[in-house]
């Protein structure tokens, strides 16, 4: 990605810095929870993770909601099921 | 009393094209303040830089070289012709800058209105953000208009491949070329690298080019194309491209047979898709791969934001764009009860190819499946006295009616077309029967005397 800070608005309208590794996470996470090798689910976190930064690029300023909805976009291409849980983790847990 | 929250604009209109441009104007004429945001390397969008304009240019110059060429034939001497693109290009180049979107800016900024260069991105729906900055305002517009559609051919970004934005700026002819898409932009471009000697194939996914119009107003332009050179492929998807030296080979198939073609340039012409990657989610503005849906108001699902131009469609034309943005405008300087809405039955449009292609309302097929049985009338331009001075035949208009002869659709095919439609365009806005048209005066020798006939035949 190029060299540009990109901010990410939260929920709770304060912004922070777009983390890389926190996307990854939670990509990560979705797909072992839904029973993911672990070569799997790297492949998919790594892959939507640069789904989304291409998406990114242009954008200086996005909320969290989008990166959600865009990660879960791309999540119906690798793995639905897994999606699922990424988008609805927070209303589910 | 609650406190009126303050915002940075009365307006904030994301696109600087005719969807933006026209409501931008009108609202910042009203007194209200006023900013644009564009993303584009130039202010204006695609029409004055890459689109109607640069290619109408070309088509004149094209227009004269293929006169020039026939010359001969009304006893007219050239001696040996020679097509100098690069100054085409200039000429080209000298029409766009009289559009003056080099000075836009300063354009806007003397009416009023601020400039912000950047991608625009809701954040919430009274915000949006734009190059790290952000901007609040009461009302937005959104005109960001369309993408290339790219379809997903084999290898095709590899190996390269050129759009109009590209093709209009060409410098040197290429020796061959493929258009993929037969619509009016791949017909338009394939007249014009047809009429400069390029040899051009155009390939087209569907039975017919130009698919939204009357069935006999494509098979006649596929006619007319072919007998000037063009060879057209309907039915056909390119599936792989490759490359062979400094050529491109496609791999296209017809039904079950396939082939392939050497050239030294591909254009790809298949289509736009709205641009709608700007967080409208985050604005609760509601849309789906056709575009941002409106109502007749053209205001979105978020009340306060409005939309205008390809963005939204049902035709991604300049005019309908300027037309949507002229209603956004009012709409959103007037109250409730002032508003004017959209009505998009006659709206003309136009493929400006050799000859034109113009149509307006309905297609004989669009009459039926609204349950209306049409009476039609027809004509071919070759029984007017025009077609004998000009020494041209290729052409028709053809009428749809409704049982009681009330005009609700036309097509033409003719020199001029382009200029044509609009009689019938007023015909169909004020609701005038075919007999009524057909018993005015037209005046000899014009191409319009064969609306009149085909008003005339119409049964």
């Amino acid at each position: 990605m190029a060299n540009k800070t990109k901010h990410i608005v939260k929920r709770g309208k304060h912004t922070e810095e777009y983390d890389q590794r926190k996307l990854y996470a939670s990509i990560y996470n979705a797909c072992i929870a839904v029973r993911c090798t672990d070569t799997e689910a790297e492949l998919i976190a790594e892959r939507i993770v640069q789904l989304v930064e291409e998406w990114l690029e242009p954008k200086h300023e996005v909320t969290s909601y989008d990166i959600t909805r865009i990660a879960s976009e791309h999540f119906q291409q690798y793995h639905p099921d897994a999606g699922y849980l990424y988008e609805h983790h927070r209303s589910i847990s | 009393m609650p406190k009126h929250p303050v915002y940075d604009y009365d307006l904030l209109v994301i696109g600087s094209g005719s969807g933006g441009n026209v409501a931008a104007n009108t609202v910042a004429k009203a007194g209200q303040k006023v900013a644009i945001v564009d993303e584009a390397p130039k202010l204006g969008g695609e029409c004055p830089n890459w689109a109607c304009v640069p290619t109408k240019a070309l088509l004149r110059a094209a227009e004269h070289y293929r006169m020039a060429k026939a010359a001969p034939d009304y006893g007219i001497d050239t001696g040996t012709l020679k097509v100098d693109y690069k100054r085409v290009k200039e000429y080209k180049d000298l029409v766009v800058s009289r559009t003056g979107t080099d000075k836009a800016e300063e354009f806007f900024n003397k009416n009023g209105i601020d400039v912000i260069r950047g991608h625009a991105h809701f954040i919430d729906e009274y915000t949006v953000s734009v190059a790290g900055k952000r901007y609040t305002a009461h009302k937005f517009l959104i005109a960001t208009g369309t993408s290339n559609f790219i379809p997903p051919i084999k290898d095709i970004e590899d190996i390269g491949y050129i759009t109009y934005e590209q093709a209009v700026e060409v410098g040197k002819l290429p020796k061959s070329m493929a258009v993929i898409g037969g619509g009016a932009v791949g017909c338009e471009f394939a007249t014009i690298f047809n009429t400069f000697d390029v040899n051009v194939t155009l390939f087209e996914a569907a039975s017919r080019l130009l698919s939204r119009e009357e069935p006999e107003t494509a098979d006649l332009t596929k006619a007319i194309m072919e007998k000037q050179g063009v060879r057209v492929e309907t039915d056909t998807i390119v599936e792989k491209v490759e490359k062979s030296g400094k050529q491109k080979v496609l791999h296209y198939r017809t039904g079950n047979k396939t082939g392939k073609l050497t050239v030294s340039e591909i254009l790809i012409a298949a289509g736009k898709r709205p641009n709608t990657e700007i967080g409208l989610e985050n604005a609760g503005v509601e849309y789906d791969k056709h575009g941002i849906t409106t109502n007749e108001y053209m205001q979105t699902s978020a009340k306060h934001i409005f939309a205008a131009g390809d963005v939204v469609g049902p035709y991604q034309f300049t005019h309908t764009a300027s037309y949507q943005s002229r209603i956004a405008g009012n709409n959103i300087t007037n109250r409730k009860d002032n508003w004017q809405a959209a009505d998009y039955h006659s709206i003309p449009r136009c493929v400006f190819v050799e000859p034109e292609v113009a149509s307006v309302g309905l297609t004989e097929a669009q009459v039926r499946e609204q349950g209306i049985t049409p009476r039609i009338g027809t004509a071919p331009i070759s029984q007017v006295g025009r077609s004998n001075t000009e020494n041209f035949k290729d052409g028709m208009v053809k009428v749809v009616t409704n049982q009681k002869g009330n005009i609700l659709g036309a097509s033409i095919i003719a020199p001029h077309a382009g200029e044509m439609i609009h009689e019938l365009a007023v015909a169909i806005n004020f609701d005038l029967h075919a007999h009524e048209i057909s018993h005015m005066v037209h005046a000899f020798p014009t191409w319009s005397e064969a609306i009149k006939v085909a008003c005339g035949n119409v049964k």
